[in-house]
């Protein structure tokens, strides 16, 4: 139930930015400076939840275990392979293998 | 109407189910790259510890293939509902830009119509369908080829979703374990792809480190912040480069041309493909 409604309170979060201006704004645009800060939100917003995940993926603590160092070395491999190669499968597969393969190497699986 | 769009070939169609046909297949080279995105979204789903009727459901009820990832590891870390709901409504907040671009086209639709619009606007649909919807032809022939694009890329979402659950359901329980990388890989790659230029550069590198600053923040109210944060360091270079180093006469100031790659606020790369 609590799932039932967080799902559509989701989908209420997702709806509104596309339909309000639609029923409301009519003639008018959004001022260049609220649009170049929404530009922005969604790459920060990756990088908020992306960093943390690769820096400190165990209790939200930065350390060196033969745990985290995948984390570390996949998560570089993955944003540096992204940067020059443009296929999403290609650059997501590398990242996952560099990770299960490290994890392997290191005996962490 | 411009000769970039790919319905204006000679034989353009004119009745309504013609144009939802030329505009499903505007989206083809957007399904190819869109589907093993969706594939990759059913099985992380599952592997976040929702079922298969809430993996499914959140995909179709979000039409946002990045608002979907990042519930689902939300919800995998036992985020607080009103962060995963707050948290989804930033990363959608730049599709105000879109719709308040498209508004003054339909606002002749009735209200329905306008509803499904705003509910089938992704970026894909939005960069392939909006040059169309510029044009001077009526609101409702327009918005037809509209519809079939993202009617199409919806349809393919789905199948995606239903494929990347029954793989879930094959991938062995010890493969389960640690999945939380691949969703991370997903936000990565897709990060990646928006990096280009040093302003966007700054506004992720602070981001990143006020999410790590603000880590020890309860309900993951740091990524909230953090966003935020970087959002507003990427506003400030805006500010600065304009001060500093004006464009050039001949060069459109950003803000006024909607389509242009370069455009963070139009980005295509931030949604990956098209989602």
């Amino acid at each position: 139930m609590s799932m039932l409604l967080l799902i559509l309170g989701m989908g209420l979060a997702t709806f509104a930015p596309r339909y309000v201006p639609l029923l409301v704004f009519r003639d008018r645009e959004l001022p260049a400076d609220v649009k170049t800060f929404l530009g922005y939100l969604p790459a920060a917003l990756l990088a908020a939840i992306a960093v943390p995940s690769v820096l400190a993926p165990v209790d939200n603590r930065v350390e060196i275990t033969v745990v985290t160092i995948p984390y570390l070395v996949a998560g570089l491999v993955t944003l540096v392979t992204g940067l020059f190669v443009e296929r999403f499968m290609i650059v997501w597969t590398v990242g996952l293998a560099v990770f299960f393969g490290l994890r392997w190497w290191l005996g962490a699986m | 109407m411009s000769d970039r769009t790919p319905t204006s070939a000679p034989e353009r169609p004119a009745t309504p189910r013609g144009e939802f046909v030329a505009g499903a297949r505007s989206m083809v080279p957007f399904l190819l790259s869109a589907f093993p995105l969706g594939v990759i979204g059913g099985t992380l789903g599952l592997a976040s510890g929702l079922s298969y009727l809430e993996t499914f459901g959140l995909a179709m009820v979000v039409n946002s293939g990045t608002a979907q990832f990042i519930g689902f590891k939300l919800i995998a870390e036992g985020a607080a509902w009103p962060v995963i709901v707050l948290t989804t409504l930033i990363l959608s907040l730049r599709m105000l830009i879109y719709s308040t671009l498209l508004a003054p086209h339909v606002r002749e639709l009735p209200q329905r119509w306008r509803l499904l619009l705003g509910f089938g606007l992704i970026d894909a649909v939005f960069f392939v369908a909006f040059d169309r919807m510029k044009g001077g032809e009526p609101a409702r022939r327009k918005s037809m080829f509209y519809f079939g694009a993202s009617a199409v890329m919806y349809v393919n979402w789905a199948v995606a979703t239903v494929v990347g659950m029954v793989a879930g359901h094959l991938l062995p329980e010890r493969w389960r374990a640690g999945l939380d990388f691949p969703m991370t890989a997903v936000f990565l790659v897709v990060l990646a792809g928006a990096l280009a230029g040093w302003k966007i550069w700054s506004a992720a590198v602070s981001a990143g480190a006020l999410a790590m600053l603000f880590l020890g923040l309860p309900y993951n109210l740091g990524l909230i912040v953090a966003a935020l944060g970087g959002a507003c360091v990427g506003m400030a270079c805006e500010r600065i480069e304009r001060r500093w180093f004006p464009p050039k006469p001949q060069e459109p100031p950003p803000a006024e041309e909607p389509a242009r790659d370069d455009d963070p606020a139009v980005a295509p790369a931030v949604d990956g493909d098209g989602r």
